[in-house]
C-alpha cells in the first residue's frame, strides 16, 4: 500500500470484534481519519465471528506474526476492560489424514515461536489428532459489542450504525448522509458478500451458509475452546456455563455436524441460533485488498486469527508496516497475479466447490 | 396442611363453577409436605391453596410459584425417568399420591425445619435458582408416545380458537383443539361486558357447548403444545391411567395449524416484581375461577389495564380487602374504578411503583413503595398487603408463534409485540391483534377461510371511544433506587432476566448500558414478553425485535446423540502431489525424499526439517516430514539430494537423519511404501 498522509480518512465497513480492533487501531497508531459503519454494532444479535489469539494457521510466516504481536494486542485488547477476554487452552481436532497432518505441523510450527502447544496424549471423541494449544485468550464478542462505542470513540473514531446514513456504490468511496467520507474497506464477510459483486467475490470466496448456536453447556464441553478442522465446528466460552458454537449449514445439518464433531454434545441446550452467510477464501488463506475486477477494497479470510492480526493489517495500511509485514501482506492480495507462489492454508469446514 | 388460600362459602356467579368439587376433599404429598386438596386439582392449584407460594430463591431472593415458574414434578421414586416429567400446573393432584418436584432444592434450615415438624406452615418449595428456568421441562426432549393425524389443529380454547374450531368442523374437516388450561373459554370472562358487544358469560359457555357437540372436534384440555415443526404439534398432557397421573407425549400433525394462544398480562419492571404474593391478574382470576383460589385475605391492585379492576371486584364480592389500587395512567376513566370506588376502596393515579419488599414469616406481607409517575418522586405512599395484584398490560402469546419460525416486531405505540410472518400458519384472536370479543371470535372464523380459500376479509374489532374508557398502559419501568433489593424482572419469561441493579435506563431516555445488562441478556433462552421488557428497559432496540426474537426465543431442546454422524468430508485426490496447506510451502522446485534416520526413532508426521541442529525458528526450515511413507518418514525439501543430513526437530528432540531416495509426494502416507519417483 502507498504511504498515506496522517489525516488521509478511511471508511472501514464492519460489525464484528476485528472490524472494531482495526478501525481503533488506524485511528489511534497511525492517526488515520477513521468512520466506522457498523451497522451491528451493540444490537446484541449473536456474534458471526471467532478471534482467537491462535488458530488453524500453517504457515509459519503467519505464525510468527501473531507471536510478534502477541504483547501488543494484549496490551490493547486490555483498553476494553476486564471480562473481554478468557484465557484458556484452544483444542483443535483433525480425523481425516491430510488435515491431522496440517494440524501436527501447525503444532510443531507455534512451539518454534515458543507458542505453547502439545498434542492430546488420550481422547475418546475424535478419531484423529487433538492438539493442545494452552494460555489461547479469547474475545467475548457480547462483551466487545457493549464496550466497543465507548473504546471507539477514545480512539478517534467516528461510528455510524444507521444502515440508512451511509452508501456505497461502485466507486468504492462510502458517501454519509450524501457526502463523501472516504475510500471503502469492507472488513466484514457479511459486507463483503452484500457489497462486492458476484463475480469479483468468487475470484476469491465462495460465501458459505453458516450457524452460531448459543448453547448452555452442563457438562465439560465448556472447559475450552474448541475447533473441529474436519467440520469447520467451533466451540468457544460465552460466559457461565454458556458456550457458542459455529457450524457450516449449506447442507442444511449443522447440528449433525456439531454432534458428530464433539462427540458428546448430549451436554448441549440451544439457548440462541442465528443463521448468516460467511466467506472461505479458495486457498483458505487471508484475502486484503482491492477486490478482483472491483474498486472496492476487502479483508476476509483470517479466520479466528482476525484480531491477532489486526496490528499487520493496520500498519500494512497506514504504509508503516516492516518489510516482513508487507512481504506477508502482499503475498495474501486479493489480486494476486496468475502465477504467483501458492500461499494455501487449513480450510476448515467441508470441501466445497469452488469458483476459481 | 390446611388450605388457607381456597374461598370458601358463596362463590358468587363468575366463580361459580370451578374445576374442583369441594364435596371430595383429598390428600396428597408434596415434597414430603402433607396437602390438602379437592378432586379436581392441579398440583400447582393445590400447593397454592395450601399456602406454598414460592418457588424457592433466585439471587438470594424469594421467587414467586405460579404458572410461569411452576417446575417439573414426578412421582416419588420416579425423579430420575425424564420420560416420567410433568408439568405441576397440568398434572391432577390424585388422593393419596405422593409427589416430588424436580431441581435442586436447598435445605430449609434447621430453624424452619422444626417449626415445619410442629405445624408451621410450609410456604416454599425450597428450589435453589442459579441460573434460569429456560428448560419447560424435560419432556421436549422426550420422543411423542402418540400422533394424532387431523386435517386442522387449533392451539388455543378461547373465544377465537372455539370459532376457528367450529368454521373449520363445520367444512367437515378433523378438527383438534389444544387448550392448555383443564377448561375451555380463555380469558374472554375476566374482560367482562362491554357495549354492543356480546356478554363473555354468554358466549363463551354458548361456544363451549357447541365445541362439545360437534362430533368433528376432539378437544385436548390440560394440554400444553411447547413446539411446532413440519406441521407437526409437539405437545403434553397429563391424563390419569388406572388411577395414576401418566405423562403423555402427544403429536398432532395437521394439514392446517391456527393458533389461538391468546395474551398474558405483563408486569412492569420494577424491584420484587416476582415475589410471592406478586400476581398478574389473568393468572388469579384462572385461580379463582377453576380452583377457587384467592391468594391472601388482603390485596393492592396495581395496573395499567381496565380488566384487572374486575378482578378486584370479584375479590370484594369473596370477602377480600382490597387495601388500595393504583394506577399509573393519568386520570384513567373507566367503568370499572367508579365500581370500584362506589364500593369505597382508596384509588391513586398516576403513580408507579417504585419497588416491593416482603416481611414476615408465618403471615408474610407485601410493602409496595409508589412514586410519581410524572416526576418520579419516591415514597410518596407506602401499601402494606398480603397480595399484589399487577398488571402492565397485556402482550400476546407468541412463545409458540416464533418457535413455528414467526416472528415479531414491537408496536411502539402500544408497547405490544405484533406478529410477522409465516403466512401458512393462521392466527386468530389476540394473537392477531383483535381485543373485542366479536372481533376475536370473527377472526377464528375468518383465519379459516383464509387457510381454506385463500380469501381474506376484514373483522371488524370495535373499540370502545377512549372518551368513555382510556385504553390499557404499556409497562414501565422502575430501577433500583438502592441495595439489596429482589430483582426487577424484564419479564414473566423462563430465563429470569432482570435489570441490572442501580441501573437507570428508559426506552425514552438515558441508554447508558453496561457489560452486566448485555450479559444478562445473553444468559438464557428469552420469551417474547422478555424481549418486550428489555425494549422497554432500553437494552434492545424496538427495531431490532425481529432479529432478536428470531437468534433468542427458541426452545431450549437439546442436541441429540449424533447416531451414525456425518462422514468425514473427502480429501483431495491422490492426484494432488500435496496437501494443499504446502503447495509452494518450500518453493516452486519443492521435492520430496524419504528420510532415514534412527529405526528407535519414530518420527512425527508435521515435524519440522532443518538444516542445522540448532536452528527452531519455522520460517528456517528446509521441510517438513509428511508421513510414514519410506523408512521413517518423507519430508518435502528443496535444494538437497540423496545423501546429505538434516536435522528434524520433533519436540525438544533434535534428530539427525539421512535423505533418502526422492519420491512421488501424491504416495506420501498413503502406504506403507511410497512410490519412487521417476
Amino acid at each position: 500500500m502507498s504511504n498515506p498522509s496522517q489525516s488521509e480518512p478511511i471508511a472501514l465497513l464492519g460489525s464484528t470484534p476485528f472490524a472494531v480492533f482495526l478501525a481503533g487501531l488506524l485511528a489511534s497508531e497511525h492517526r488515520r481519519r477513521v468512520t466506522l459503519f457498523a451497522p451491528e454494532l451493540g444490537r446484541k444479535r449473536l456474534p458471526r465471528t471467532v478471534s482467537f489469539s491462535l488458530g488453524p494457521v500453517t504457515r509459519p510466516e503467519t505464525l510468527r506474526l501473531v507471536a510478534d504481536n502477541r504483547a501488543h494486542v494484549l496490551a490493547r485488547l486490555g483498553e476494553f476492560g476486564p471480562g473481554l477476554m478468557e484465557t484458556d487452552a484452544l483444542r483443535i481436532a483433525a480425523e481425516a489424514p491430510g488435515t491431522a497432518l496440517g494440524l501436527s505441523h501447525m503444532r510443531h510450527g507455534a512451539a518454534g515461536f515458543g507458542l505453547p502447544a502439545r498434542p492430546e496424549p488420550s481422547h475418546q471423541a475424535v478419531a484423529g489428532e487433538i492438539c493442545v494449544f494452552d494460555d489461547c485468550w479469547q474475545i467475548n464478542s457480547s462483551i466487545m459489542d457493549v464496550r466497543a462505542r465507548e473504546w471507539l470513540e477514545k480512539q478517534g473514531v467516528t461510528v455510524v450504525s444507521e444502515e440508512s446514513r451511509f452508501a456505497l456504490k461502485g466507486d468504492g468511496i462510502v458517501r454519509r448522509d450524501g457526502e463523501a467520507v472516504g475510500p471503502a474497506l469492507l472488513v466484514d464477510d457479511a459486507l463483503i458478500a452484500a457489497h462486492a459483486g458476484a463475480r469479483s467475490l468468487s475470484r476469491i470466496a465462495t460465501p458459505r451458509s453458516m450457524v452460531t448456536f448459543l448453547c448452555r453447556a452442563d457438562r465439560g464441553i465448556a472447559r475450552a475452546a474448541f475447533i473441529h478442522l474436519d467440520h469447520g465446528v467451533t466451540v468457544t466460552r460465552a460466559g457461565t456455563g454458556l458456550v457458542q458454537v459455529h457450524a457450516p449449514d449449506d447442507d442444511g445439518r449443522a447440528t449433525e455436524r456439531v454432534t458428530t464433531a464433539l462427540g458428546d454434545a448430549e451436554g448441549l441446550r440451544l439457548v440462541g441460533r442465528r443463521k448468516y452467510t460467511d466467506l472461505v477464501t479458495h486457498d483458505g488463506a487471508p484475502a486484503i485488498g482491492g477486490l478482483p475486477s472491483s474498486r472496492l477494497s476487502a479483508i476476509t479470510g483470517l479466520g479466528p486469527l482476525d484480531v491477532a492480526l489486526a496490528p499487520t493489517i493496520a500498519r500494512h495500511l497506514a504504509g508503516s508496516a516492516s518489510a516482513r509485514e508487507d512481504e506477508w501482506a502482499r503475498a495474501r492480495q486479493a489480486r494476486r497475479p496468475k502465477g504467483a507462489p501458492a500461499i494455501d492454508d487449513l480450510r476448515p469446514g467441508p470441501a466445497r466447490e469452488e469458483a476459481r | 396442611m390446611t388450605e388457607p388460600n381456597r374461598l370458601t362459602g358463596d362463590l358468587g356467579r363468575e366463580l361459580a363453577y370451578p374445576l374442583v368439587d369441594r364435596s371430595m376433599p383429598i390428600t396428597l404429598t408434596v415434597d414430603g409436605t402433607r396437602l390438602s386438596a379437592l378432586a379436581g386439582d392441579t398440583v400447582l392449584s393445590a400447593l397454592l391453596a395450601n399456602g406454598i407460594d414460592t418457588l424457592g430463591t433466585h439471587r438470594g431472593h424469594r421467587l414467586a410459584l405460579d404458572d410461569t415458574t411452576a417446575p417439573e414434578i414426578a412421582l416419588a421414586g420416579n425423579a430420575a425417568r425424564a420420560d416420567l416429567a410433568m408439568p405441576a400446573a397440568l398434572c391432577p393432584a390424585v388422593d393419596g399420591l405422593d409427589y416430588v418436584t424436580i431441581g435442586k432444592q436447598r435445605s430449609p434450615g434447621p430453624l424452619r425445619a422444626i417449626s415445619r415438624l410442629m405445624g408451621g406452615g410450609r410456604r416454599s418449595l425450597d428450589h435453589d435458582i442459579a441460573e434460569g428456568l429456560e428448560l419447560p421441562g424435560r419432556w421436549i426432549d422426550e420422543p411423542a408416545a402418540r400422533t394424532i393425524e387431523v386435517d386442522l389443529a387449533v392451539i388455543g380454547g378461547g373465544i377465537s380458537g372455539m370459532s376457528a374450531a367450529l368454521a373449520a368442523a363445520q367444512r367437515g374437516l378433523r378438527v383438534a383443539l389444544l387448550e392448555r388450561d383443564m377448561a375451555l373459554g380463555g380469558l374472554s370472562r375476566l374482560f367482562g361486558r362491554t357495549e354492543g358487544q356480546p356478554p363473555p358469560e354468554e358466549a363463551i359457555p354458548r361456544a363451549i357447548a357447541e365445541v362439545s357437540r360437534s362430533r368433528h372436534v376432539q378437544v385436548f384440555t390440560g394440554t400444553e403444545a411447547f413446539d411446532i415443526r413440519d406441521g407437526t404439534i409437539q405437545a403434553i398432557r397429563v391424563p390419569i391411567k388406572d388411577g395414576v397421573p401418566r405423562p403423555e407425549r402427544v403429536a398432532v400433525r395437521a394439514k392446517h395449524i391456527v393458533l389461538a394462544t391468546g395474551l398474558s398480562d405483563t408486569v412492569p419492571v420494577f424491584p420484587g416484581n416476582r415475589l410471592p404474593g406478586v400476581l398478574s391478574p389473568g393468572f388469579a382470576w384462572r385461580m379463582a375461577a377453576h380452583y377457587s383460589i384467592w391468594i391472601g385475605q388482603s390485596a393492592h391492585l396495581h395496573t395499567a389495564t381496565n380488566a384487572a379492576y374486575r378482578l378486584a371486584l370479584l375479590g370484594l364480592e369473596q370477602g377480600k380487602t382490597i387495601v388500595r389500587a393504583s394506577d399509573p395512567r393519568i386520570n384513567p376513566q373507566t367503568r370499572f374504578i367508579e365500581f370500584c370506588k362506589a364500593y369505597g376502596f382508596r384509588h391513586s393515579w398516576g403513580v408507579q411503583i417504585a419497588e416491593i419488599t416482603r416481611s414476615g414469616r408465618a403471615h408474610p406481607t407485601l410493602t409496595a413503595r409508589l412514586l410519581d409517575a410524572q416526576f418520579g418522586a419516591v415514597n410518596l405512599d407506602e401499601i402494606v398487603s398480603q397480595c399484589l395484584l399487577v398488571s402492565g398490560g397485556w402482550q400476546p402469546n407468541l412463545d409458540l408463534w416464533v418457535r413455528a419460525g414467526g416472528s415479531a416486531r414491537f408496536a411502539e405505540s402500544t408497547g405490544k409485540l405484533v406478529i410477522t410472518g409465516r403466512p401458512e400458519l393462521g392466527a386468530a384472536g389476540s394473537l392477531a391483534g383483535y381485543s373485542s370479543l366479536s372481533g376475536c371470535r370473527d377472526s377464528g372464523e375468518a383465519v379459516i377461510e383464509t387457510l381454506l380459500d385463500g380469501t381474506t376479509r376484514a373483522v371488524e374489532d370495535p373499540q370502545i371511544d377512549p372518551v368513555y374508557e382510556t385504553p390499557d398502559d404499556k409497562a414501565y419501568i422502575s430501577p433500583a433506587k438502592r441495595s439489596g433489593l429482589a430483582p426487577a424482572y424484564l419479564g414473566k419469561g423462563p430465563g429470569l432476566t432482570a435489570l441490572h441493579e442501580g441501573t437507570r435506563r428508559s426506552v425514552f431516555g438515558d441508554k447508558r448500558q453496561s457489560a452486566h445488562d448485555e450479559s444478562v441478556l445473553l444468559s438464557s433462552v428469552l420469551a417474547p414478553s422478555e424481549i418486550a421488557g428489555a425494549i422497554v428497559a432500553g437494552l434492545l432496540s424496538p427495531s431490532d425485535t425481529e432479529v432478536i426474537v428470531d437468534e433468542r426465543c427458541v426452545l431450549p431442546r437439546r442436541f441429540e446423540a449424533p447416531g451414525a454422524g456425518l462422514a468425514l468430508p473427502t480429501e483431495p485426490s491422490g492426484e494432488a502431489p500435496y496437501p494443499p496447506f504446502l503447495k509452494d510451502r518450500y518453493g516452486p522446485d519443492q521435492a520430496v525424499f524419504a528420510l532415514v534416520a534412527d529405526a528407535s526413532r519414530r518420527i512425527e508426521p508435521g515435524s519440522l526439517v532443518f538444516a542445522n541442529t540448532d536452528d527452531r525458528d519455522p520460517t528456517r526450515s528446509v521441510g517438513v516430514v509428511m508421513g510414514p511413507a519410506g523408512a521413517y518418514g518423507a519430508a518435502i525439501l528443496t535444494g538437497w539430494s540423496e545423501g546429505q543430513t538434516v536435522y528434524v526437530r520433533d519436540g525438544h528432540a533434535c534428530i539427525t537423519a539421512g535423505i533418502g531416495a526422492r519420491i512421488e509426494p501424491g504416495s506420501v502416507g498413503r502406504s506403507d511404501k511410497a512410490t519412487p519417483a521417476a
